[in-house]
């Protein structure tokens, strides 16, 4: 590695600019993306476009190519004309002349890695600004504001200020990790700690104030190089460093930009565009690892993703994912749908190991001449910024992992003190892995550990994570029906489960596919006794539930007089609020995979969705492809359910449109696991997710209550229109 | 613009062969590029004194390919022939099959290079064991390709199971099978045999190299037999074969049918019970 100083890369992104000037195309201004990408700013014949050159191609998403790059049409801007192929044709012969003329041969497919980078508060700043670009949303609209850094030497200091709306948020990374007065330590970052500073006096509550700070810990965390480090000491240590190499710098401090240039959408969907705005389910095509394609269906959303959640939450471990940044097992696991708490499990889950996670980020490099050095740098870096924590080495991506030893290199690393262990989830193309699958690891250590075994005692593994408020109800809710519960697991664990689990005479499983798919035969397998039964969602699935929990252990389940003085303890207002439901009209849209699916507890979550709503008063209407099989299955409900109860068969994709149906049928709220919910409000509709729904008595009166809340909302119904077109619903 | 690509069991003669036919088609007039796919980077030395660069050597150093690295790392060598060597990590690291499937990406991402071309040969290492060492088989419905195979078992063996993958790349755009190249070392019954398996796969024989010690003194003299001993009876069958090679059309490909391993054995068996007889 080279350690000639680096030209500093918001001059060269000037010079590209520069260069890029000239013919049909002006070039207003070059930056970099989160993504690792080069957005361009462009004036094509006085109109403003915008391209991103990725280094990478993207399924379905290259429209033109040039060697080694990929000029991606960009939406925003102010026009279209970034889609159009002679703008494009032209970009990319204004690049290949920047090019020829040596202006742009940072560009490379290969030339990511960046050399050394001093250790200096210029530095830290363009450090930072590299994952994070200032005036550009970084978060679900959360913006970067300002950034200013301060001191030199031992105290390097970048001062944040991140807005939230109209509302600011200041916080520092201290490279030294050493807090200042009134600082509240927020997170550990490769780059530092994360403060949040001491708030203005006077200054108003900020309700969201946690969620920009946690995304930037993220943005930080997950797209910081696993070896980049700086030239010198490390934070908080008194003595020089070795440094494994540092990384692209790519971003500058910016040059002044005329326009803020947006962040480049996401790769698009194999669907077509037009299907997904009018969508409102997400399409998961899952496989398990025997290649059985299970459904389309969006709740089945499980894979690889699922399993890093479950397996690696829980307890205080650093992460490290040897792969490249982009794979997405490394983004999406603490994506927004989980982190936000949108995933199946409601609540967001722990932050920690989100902040303490390292990607090595390999390249072609690394997979033709081996990954390994750069898995072990990162996993020492790890070590060193949070020394005594366990570390957890996961294998991201199959393509950046052909032919590392991980395990021998974890091992080595093990024999020399660094707590560290490669966890393989199950992934679909790793057959073998099942064999040393994580789960099956952890879980057979908890079967051979030597607790006794209490004959009154479960566990449930699958229904939510151990501090989420309607699991702690559910366990007492065991609890006074004379049910232990040893220990709740997946997602999440406790502390102390490899010994708990083995206390309890039956696991209790929820019946989600994924759940029952790849834990209940591991289970199984080493000798649990495993039961699964519908997650209790609504009053009466909770009481069926209780009451097979409690035949599963041979104790008497509740009678009658004591369930209903429970259920007024825990659900006062639920007699009331089924009452106001009823004026509410709830869709279940199955517009991915069929309406007998979105029925389904195997699919849904674990749970049936229909008789969530039946049970908690709503009037509910499944809208699909099969929607006459899924009647079926409701035959034999009571007649005052049933009557709240329609089924209408239409498929979605060859009708007038999701949102057309929505409003046709007059729907209040629509099931929507997209995150803008752009189709439901187009159709006038408040969209609603897994994360609005919550187990148990009392969740089930907090669940009515918060859809009733909502069904309320007037806003979508009155300007359908304004919400069409979503660009944020891929 | 024929793109050939040559596999066949490790030792079995595809590097020897590969050379040669370059060399044949080069004193035809034609411009010939040989690409060493093979992370041992030995397939173009009779080539060029010295060896040739690798362009993972290359890539080790700088972190980088790009058009002018590949253009720089294309060299020429004796008779006209141009080579590249894609080489790889050291026995035991990383991937070698990416190795060879990131140089044959290079390559299709800048055809001007290629371009000239007349006839380019990819010289398969022995064992395709990944998709990325079958990268070159995937390049386009047009290339031909040709097992080297000799009238022993584990030959015979190795090149319909290679004819499996071909099958397999076939459906997706790769290539087809040209012919099977008899590299004869005088073992008994071994013209039979492969005729039987070239009919059996569904092809031709393509060429037959007699066993012919002057090939051997030419690896002594670092030439090609070609070379070498023109008139030697090898140097003949050689340039026969690049004859037939050049002669090759699309139409004359065929998608393979390979045997299953007990048929294989079964029909092995049987034609050296024949040439015992």
């Amino acid at each position: 590695m080279s350690t000639d100083a680096p030209e500093r890369l918001d001059r060269r992104l000037a010079r590209l600019a520069r260069d890029l000037r000239g013919g049909e195309v002006a070039c207003l201004a070059a930056a970099p993306t989160v993504r690792g990408d080069l957005a361009l700013v462009l004036d094509v014949a006085g109109r403003q476009a915008r391209v991103v050159v990725s280094v990478r191609p993207r399924a379905g998403t290259a429209a033109v190519r040039m060697g080694d790059l990929h000029v991606l049409p960009g939406g925003g801007g102010g026009g279209d004309a970034g889609g159009e192929p002679a703008v494009l044709q032209a970009v990319r012969e204004r690049l290949a002349e920047a090019r020829a003329r040596g202006g742009a041969e940072w560009l490379d497919l290969h030339s990511r890695e960046c050399r050394d980078i001093p250790r200096s508060a210029p530095d830290l700043l363009r450090l930072m600004l590299w994952q994070v670009a200032p005036d550009r949303p970084f978060w679900a609209g959360w913006r970067l504001e300002s950034t200013e850094a301060v001191g030199a030497g031992d105290g390097i200091r970048v001062r944040l200020s991140l807005t939230d709306g109209d509302e600011r948020v200041a916080l520092a990374l201290d490279e030294t990790n050493r807090p200042g007065p009134g600082e509240e330590p927020l997170a550990a970052t490769p780059l530092g700690l994360l403060l949040r500073e001491s708030p203005r006096p006077g200054a108003a509550s900020l309700p969201l104030a946690r969620q920009p700070e946690r995304a930037l810990a993220l943005v930080l965390a997950l797209s910081l190089h696993g070896g980049m480090r700086w030239v010198g000491r490390a934070p908080g240590a008194g003595s020089p460093v070795p440094v494994p190499g540092p990384e692209p710098v790519p971003v500058p401090v910016p040059a002044p930009q005329p326009e803020p240039v947006p962040e480049a959408p996401a790769p698009s969907d194999p669907d077509p565009a037009a299907d997904a705005v009018e969508m409102v389910n997400h399409c998961f095509t899952t496989a398990y690892p025997w290649g059985e394609r299970t459904s389309d269906f969006f709740a089945t959303w499980g894979g690889r993703d699922f399993f890093n959640v479950v397996a690696l939450f829980g307890d205080e471990a650093c992460l490290v994912f040897h792969g490249n940044r982009e794979c997405p097992m490394a983004r999406s696991t603490f994506g927004r749908s989980i982190m936000q708490g949108s995933g199946p499990y409601g609540d967001p889950g722990p932050w920690s190991p989100a902040i303490r996670t390292v990607v090595t980020d390999t390249d072609d490099r690394s997979v033709v001449f081996g990954g390994e050095a750069r898995l072990e740098a990162a996993v020492r870096e790890t070590s060193e910024l949070h020394p005594g924590s366990p570390i957890r080495v996961t294998l991201g991506c199959d393509y950046a992992i052909v032919g590392d030893d991980a395990i021998g290199v974890c091992r080595g690393l093990a024999d020399c003190g660094v707590p560290v262990e490669v966890l393989n989830p199950p992934l679909p193309r790793f057959t073998e892995s099942l064999a040393r699958s994580w789960w099956r690891h952890y879980l057979r250590e908890a079967r051979d550990a030597a607790v006794e075994r209490d004959p009154a005692a479960v566990a449930l593994a699958g229904f939510g994570w151990p501090h989420q408020r309607g699991i702690r109800e559910l366990v007492d809710l065991l609890g006074e029906a004379g049910v232990r519960v040893a220990t709740t697991f997946c997602p999440g664990r406790e502390s102390g489960f490899r010994t708990r689990v083995g206390e309890a005479a039956t696991v209790v499983a929820s019946p989600w596919a994924p759940i029952e798919t790849v834990l209940v035969p591991i289970l199984g397998d080493l000798g649990f006794a495993v039961e699964s039964f519908p997650a209790p969602y609504g009053e009466n699935a909770t009481r069926r539930w209780v009451d097979a929990v409690c035949r599963s252990v041979g104790r008497p389940v509740p009678d009658d007089v004591a369930w209903a003085e429970t259920s007024r303890r825990l659900a006062p207002d639920l007699p009331r609020l089924r009452e106001r439901a009823g004026g509410v009209s709830v869709g279940l849209i199955a517009d991915v995979g069929s309406a007998a699916e979105m029925c389904s507890p195997r699919f849904f979550f674990g749970f049936d969705p229909v008789l969530l709503l039946l049970d908690s008063g709503f009037r509910v209407t499944v809208l699909g492809n099969k929607a006459d099989r899924a009647a079926e299955a409701y035959a034999g409900l009571p007649a005052d359910l049933a009557e709240r109860l329609s089924f209408v068969k239409e498929d979605l994709r060859a009708g007038p449109g999701t949102s057309e149906s929505i409003r046709r049928l007059g729907l209040d709220l629509v099931y929507c696991d997209k995150a803008e919910g752009a189709a439901a409000k187009a159709g006038g509709a408040v969209p609603f997710a897994i994360r609005h729904l919550e187990p148990g008595l009392a969740g089930a009166e907090r669940t009515a209550a918060r859809l009733v809340a909502m069904s309320r909302q007037r806003l979508y119904r009155a300007y359908p229109r304004h919400f069409r077109g979503g660009a944020g619903e891929g | 613009m024929k793109k050939v690509v040559i596999c066949g069991k490790g030792g079995i003669g595809k590097s020897t062969i590969s050379t040669n036919v370059c060399v044949a088609a080069a004193r035809r007039g034609l411009k010939v590029l040989q690409v060493g796919c093979d992370p041992k980077h030995d397939s173009c030395s009779r080539h060029r004194d010295g060896g040739v660069p690798t362009v993972m050597a290359r890539f080790a150093e700088t972190g980088r390919l790009s058009r002018e690295d590949l253009a720089a790392l294309l060299v020429e060598g004796r008779n006209g022939v141009h080579c590249i060597e894609a080489g790889g990590p050291q026995p035991g690291e990383g991937c070698a099959g990416r190795a060879i499937s990131l140089l044959v990406d290079l390559l299709r991402e800048c055809p001007e290079l290629l371009e000239p071309f007349d006839l380019v040969v990819y010289d398969l290492l022995g064992d395709v064991v990944c998709g990325g060492f079958a990268a070159p088989i995937r390049t386009g419905k047009d290339t031909q390709v040709y097992l080297v195979a000799s009238g022993e078992f584990l030959p015979i063996y190795a090149a319909n199971n290679i004819a499996r993958g071909v099958v397999h790349l076939a459906k997706r755009g790769g290539g087809s099978i040209g012919g099977v190249i008899a590299n004869l070392r005088g073992t008994p019954g071994e013209r039979p045999l492969l005729e039987q398996f070239a009919a059996a796969l569904g092809t031709r024989i393509a060429g037959s190299v007699p066993r012919d010690p002057r090939v051997f003194e030419a690896e002594l003299a670092r030439r090609t037999v070609i070379e070498e001993s023109p008139d030697s009876p090898a140097a003949v069958a050689l340039s026969e074969l690049a004859a037939t090679v050049l002669a090759t059309t699309r139409e004359d490909l065929v998608r393979p049918t390979p045997l299953a391993d007990a048929a294989l054995e079964e029909m092995y068996l049987r034609c050296m019970v024949e040439a015992r007889r």
